[in-house]
């Protein structure tokens, strides 16, 4: 295994946490789009788990300090760190914030060997944390690990290892499949999938033919075993990319604004994103070099295995660019922004889900509506999601588009467990009014229709007439009907009871109307439009 | 000779690119059994609501985002029932504390065409203008969206589905409950050649 390089990984977990300034043994959880993604070792022994919804997460532990999740803010709170490590070592790789990577070679002999090494890391990474106010003791501390490839020293970095040059397979053997997930980012249902097929070590997996893994998954299968044998998951195809790919811009005059310079790195990373794809190249090392008018250097390589898409890239620059851009020793604006693809790979493809994966459309409808929430507010954009209740318009409500996950719009409109009783059957009215039309309902004799306590007619409805609005006034007769139809909801609970009877009224002009009597007053709730 | 050849340049894929496609029901009713990328469609009468309902159902099941602007009291069990895919509908409403301005309200329409395949417009865009109307409609023709209209007189369709007359099935006098709607639909508008007819059930 001598063509694996040696790598080191320093790792916080729920970097967020940290970012967020969490102290020790403070119970803090971060929540996006209503769920948690990470939580403190506090929360964590109080129930939080990562996924929960956040008020799940506050039953379980009800003093939690919640925080929004915001990537930026990681990425700058990260920045010392990177700035900390990169006084030791030339050459970072960077992958998320919270997650770095070297190659150990020189740093190791320098420093008197890997563990000698890792310790001083750890112990600067401490240090600049500290400068700045960020305490990882409420995540569990900082870890550092060292193994062959850049898995094994990622998984090696969560158990505080350092595994000697050529073990790493045999320590990979017997840990869980489930790391394949949390650590190599494969997808939750695949990894799920070999627990079932009886795999629950990576030992096992590696042990498998390599042929049955391709025939059966694929690449897939193909980068797992690689993955578990503790070879670097850097694929055989990888390879340096051809001559002249890099993309760069010379600003004059140089500019000062961050937002520029994001501004045209997407217009870059699209032009070498494309430029990659028409030979079917994906890149997953990705050099960002910004350059101030007096020489200073911003140098950062990004690391993804599973390739930077242009989105994965933008976010990417601008965690740099933002992180640099806090540190005030910058004298002068930008004036050279250059990106450059380090390592390529063949472009094996990501098939689309059967149902869904996200095309061109999604694309374009989640900036409109990431642009519209910025023009008008978070709580006027809204999306559907299923409710349920018997009223008309209690099947699906109106909910903000910024609290739920625009791709992922099945758990939000699964239909919630009925049965309703007494819900009027479909078709439903097009149009509901909330409030509620106050209205005027009346019988051949021009007499209010009433309603008993026991759900008799006073006299069949003759004419329909709104009280209030626009078109108030207007007397229409009515020619079908159907009714009363009684509720008697929540009798247990005083405050919220609700007693009422509900009719469907046809006028002459052919509109629908579901009128609903409650206390001897009429209301027109929805119309069949 | 240039002239003759220039018709068989539009290829089977252009055309896809360029329109979108309608329920089997409104086939019959609307030119060609699609609707051009870029067209305003205005629906009026008293099934309006459905209509348009029923008009976007087509594009939003073939992967269609659709917008809503200004129309808090849409139902969305019935636009469910009418066959629109909900994951893919964003809305935009007022706030409950006060309304937005006229211009407030253009640049949302207009951010809705730039990201939305089809954009359905409600009451409270009313006090849009007909220049405004006018603008919106230039900007929906360059970025092929397609504008639905519910009874606004500022936006005059190029396709203008009008419900004459409804027929209800099911409902007695004071017995039974509505089950069935046929909704005699009139097509008019600057993209129909001549006036068509038809009946279409919702639902």
């Amino acid at each position: 295994m001598s063509g694996v390089p040696r790598l080191a990984v320093v790792w916080c977990p729920q970097w967020p946490v940290v970012a967020v300034q969490a102290q020790p043994n403070e119970s803090v959880a971060v929540v996006h789009a209503n769920r948690v993604v990470a939580h403190s070792v506090a929360a964590g022994a109080e129930g939080v788990r990562v996924g929960q919804r956040r008020r799940e997460a506050q039953s379980r532990s009800p003093f939690v300090r919640i925080e929004p999740a915001d990537r930026l803010r990681d990425a700058r709170c990260f920045e010392p760190v990177v700035a900390a490590v990169a006084q030791l070592v030339p050459r970072l790789d960077l992958d998320e914030p919270g997650t770095l990577a070297f190659l150990t070679r020189g740093p190791s002999r320098y420093f008197g060997g890997d563990a000698s090494m890792a310790e001083r890391v750890c112990h600067v990474v401490e240090q600049a944390m500290l400068e700045h106010g960020l305490s990882s003791s409420a995540v569990g501390g900082i870890s550092v690990g060292v193994a062959d490839g850049r898995f094994a020293a990622s998984v090696a970095a969560r158990y505080r290892r350092v595994v000697p040059v050529g073990e790493s397979a045999a320590f990979l053997a017997p840990l869980p499949v489930s790391l394949l997930d949390e650590v190599a980012g494969m997808p939750a249902d695949f990894v799920h999938l070999l627990g079932r097929l009886g795999l629950h070590t990576l030992g096992q997996v590696a042990g498998l033919p390599r042929q049955r893994l391709e025939s059966r998954f694929g690449a897939q299968g193909v980068f797992a075993h690689r993955v578990a044998r503790g070879a670097d998951d850097r694929l055989p195809t990888v390879h340096d990319p051809p001559a002249a790919r890099s993309v760069q811009r010379t600003f004059e005059p140089p500019v000062q604004h961050s937002d520029t310079l994001v501004f045209v790195g997407r217009q870059m990373a699209d032009e070498l994103v494309a430029g990659l794809a028409a030979d079917g190249l994906v890149c997953t090392q990705l050099l960002v070099l910004a350059e101030t008018e007096h020489g200073e250097r911003s140098e950062r390589i990004w690391q993804r295995s599973t390739g930077l898409p242009v989105s994965a890239m933008v976010e990417r620059i601008r965690w740099q660019l933002d992180g640099w851009a806090l540190d005030d020793t910058l004298t002068a604006g930008v004036m050279r922004l250059c990106l450059d693809p380090v390592e390529v790979r063949v472009d094996t493809g990501v098939q689309a889900g059967f149902w869904g994966g996200r095309s061109q459309a999604d694309e374009w409808a989640m900036r409109a509506v990431a642009r519209l929430v910025a023009l008008t507010g978070e709580q006027q954009v809204l999306v559907p999601a299923a409710h349920g209740g018997r009223h008309a318009g209690d099947a699906y409500r109106w909910v903000p588009a910024v609290s739920v996950e625009l791709d992922q719009p099945r758990e939000r409109l699964r239909p919630i467990d009925g049965p309703w009783p007494g819900a009027v059957p479909s078709p439903s009215p097009a149009v509901v009014h909330r409030p509620p039309l106050p209205a005027e309902v009346l019988d051949a004799q021009h007499r209010p229709v009433r309603v008993s306590g026991r759900g008799v007619l006073s006299a069949p409805p003759a004419t329909v007439r709104r009280t209030a609005g626009v078109r108030a006034d207007t007397t229409h007769t009515i020619t079908q009907w159907a009714g009363p139809w009684p509720v008697d909801e929540r009798w247990w609970d005083t405050a919220k009871a609700r007693r009422l009877a509900r009719f469907q009224l046809l006028t002459t002009e052919g509109r629908l109307w579901l009128a609903v009597v409650e206390g001897g007053t009429w209301w027109l709730a929805a119309e069949y439009c | 000779m240039a002239l003759a050849l220039a018709p068989s340049l539009v290829t089977a894929r252009d055309l896809q690119q360029h329109t979108l496609p309608v329920l089997p029901s409104f086939a019959n009713l609307v030119p060609h059994g699609v609707v051009q990328r870029g067209t305003v469609v205005s629906c009026h009468g008293p099934a309006a609501v459905s209509l348009a309902m029923g008009f976007v159902a087509g594009p939003s099941r073939d992967g269609a985002w659709v917008g809503v602007a200004g129309f808090p009291e849409l139902g969305l069990a019935a636009a469910a029932e009418l066959g629109v895919s909900l994951e893919r509908m964003v809305a935009v409403v007022e706030p409950a504390s006060g309304s937005f301005t006229r211009e407030r309200w253009a640049d949302v329409v207009a951010t809705l065409i730039d990201g939305f395949d089809t954009v359905v417009l409600g009451g409270a865009l009313t006090r849009l203008s007909a220049a405004d109307a006018r603008r919106l409609r230039a900007r929906a023709q360059s970025r092929g969206a397609v504008v639905v209209a519910v009874d606004l007189p500022a936006f005059e369709g190029d396709i203008r589905l009008t419900a004459e007359r409804c027929e209800w099935s099911g409902l007695g006098a004071g017995h039974g409950v509505a089950s069935q709607r046929w909704v005699r639909v009139e097509c008019s508008g600057r993209r129909v050649p001549a006036v068509r007819r038809g009946q279409v059930c919702l639902p």
